[in-house]
């Protein structure tokens, strides 16, 4: 596997220190780290599941809106962030990967080289009951 | 390929009978074919390289690292700059904000220096690093970002299955644990160079001391050579207060340490031929 960008080195290493949940993706979408706060919401170890191509993370946490309607691709917050090149905020359920539904936050920043590229986004997640009171689209 | 160190000590020049040995002038590496001359940065050395390379009718590629002091200070001595007709390629580190002419510029103008970039008699293009290899009279130059303060570049320059890496700062240990190449800031740069020109500023306990500052410990520079699987370590960007005999000492430890490869440091008139 190639050598990350040294972008995404440091905000692994930031979120590896950070306190709250925090996912890492590059810039195709795919999992790259999550730290161990994260762990509790993914249901999994990082280590268990290293990391996630886009479309596996996507199928197995399943994210929907309140009322069971899905997320699209372009609706979640990491992707949001790189398309629009601004943070992302977004409430929604997730499956984590031990089958447990969970009602999320989830607020992403887009990384952005010294270069001007987006290498992907820095995902800080809540588990907050208050998501569930989001009305779908809202986000 | 020719290698010749300039300038070996990092941070701020240190002249004086406790440097003689090492050099006091800070970073700067020539790397010459015969048809091209690479400058791995433009610390107080790079002034007596100009004297060397002055009247050469090779074509000048200076590599920026990044825009410390230590690594700039010597644009304004070197003598090519003044050399009328001749045209210079300076590279550096890409920034969304400003770009490099303005950001040098901030040095090369009054009241920190009297020349211009503009009033130098040579033809200096500018370039961003970008993000691909690209060819050089010859050279093939790869850039990437590294782990210290500020956009800061390293670079791994290639011609005729020869490789040479430079990474003059850099902290590696801050992103993690050498362990897993996939997360070692620069470890592409360096994968199986002949050469590897490495920060090795700090002890073991200075390390501790300083870290986040963006310089490694010997311990850190073997670690990453050994990984990298670098034939030849070169310690590099020596700490200003270390004398001649700290350095001695530092580098018996690089070599009692290294797993599969050779160390040396870097002083001035150090000449590798690869």
């Amino acid at each position: 596997m190639a050598p990350s960008e040294v972008e995404l080195i440091l905000a692994r290493q930031l979120a590896d220190g950070l306190a709250v949940p925090v996912l890492l993706v590059d810039g195709r979408g795919d999992t790259v780290f999550f730290n161990e706060p994260a762990e509790v919401l993914f249901g999994r170890r990082f280590d268990e599941v290293d990391a996630l191509p886009f479309e596996a993370r996507t199928a197995l946490l399943a994210p929907r809106y309140a009322d069971g309607s899905p997320l699209t691709i372009e609706q979640l917050p990491g992707m949001r962030a790189m398309r629009e090149r601004r943070p992302a905020h977004v409430a929604f359920h997730m499956h984590g990967l031990d089958g447990v539904l969970r009602p999320v936050e989830a607020t992403a920043i887009p990384l952005e080289s010294a270069r001007g590229h987006v290498l992907g986004a820095f995902v800080v997640l809540w588990a907050q009951e208050a998501a569930a009171r989001v009305p779908p689209g809202a986000a | 390929m020719k290698i010749t160190v300039w300038g070996s000590r990092g941070s701020i020049a240190s002249a004086g009978p406790e440097t003689v040995r090492y050099g006091g002038n800070t970073a700067c590496v020539s790397v010459e074919s015969d048809d091209a001359i690479c400058i791995l940065d433009a610390g107080s050395g790079l002034r007596r390289a100009g004297l060397v390379f002055t009247g050469d009718a090779r074509p000048i590629h200076l590599l920026l690292t990044h825009l410390h002091m230590d690594h700039i200070q010597g644009l304004g001595f070197f003598r090519p700059l003044f050399e009328s007709g001749r045209t210079i390629h300076l590279w550096g580190p890409p920034s969304t904000t400003q770009d490099l002419r303005t950001r040098l510029t901030r040095y090369l103008s009054p009241p920190l220096f009297p020349v211009r970039i503009r009033d130098f008699g040579a033809d200096v293009e500018l370039h961003d690093a970008p993000v691909e290899s690209w060819l050089a009279d010859g050279f093939e130059i790869h850039a990437a970002a590294l782990i210290h303060p500020g956009p800061t570049l390293g670079y791994r320059i290639s011609a005729g299955g020869r490789s040479v890496a430079y990474l003059s700062d850099h902290e590696p240990a801050l992103g993690g644990p050498l362990i897993r190449t996939r997360w070692i800031s620069g470890f592409d740069l360096a994968v199986r160079a002949d050469v590897l020109f490495h920060d090795g500023q700090y002890t073991t306990d200075e390390y501790r001391q300083r870290v986040g500052w963006g310089h490694s410990s010997v311990e850190q520079a073997v670690a990453f050579a050994d990984l990298a699987g670098a034939a030849r370590l070169v310690l590099f960007h020596h700490e200003p207060d270390h004398d001649d005999t700290m350095v001695d000492d530092m580098l018996e430890q690089a070599r009692s340490a290294r797993q599969n490869g050779s160390a040396d440091a870097a002083r001035e008139g150090l000449v590798i031929d690869l």
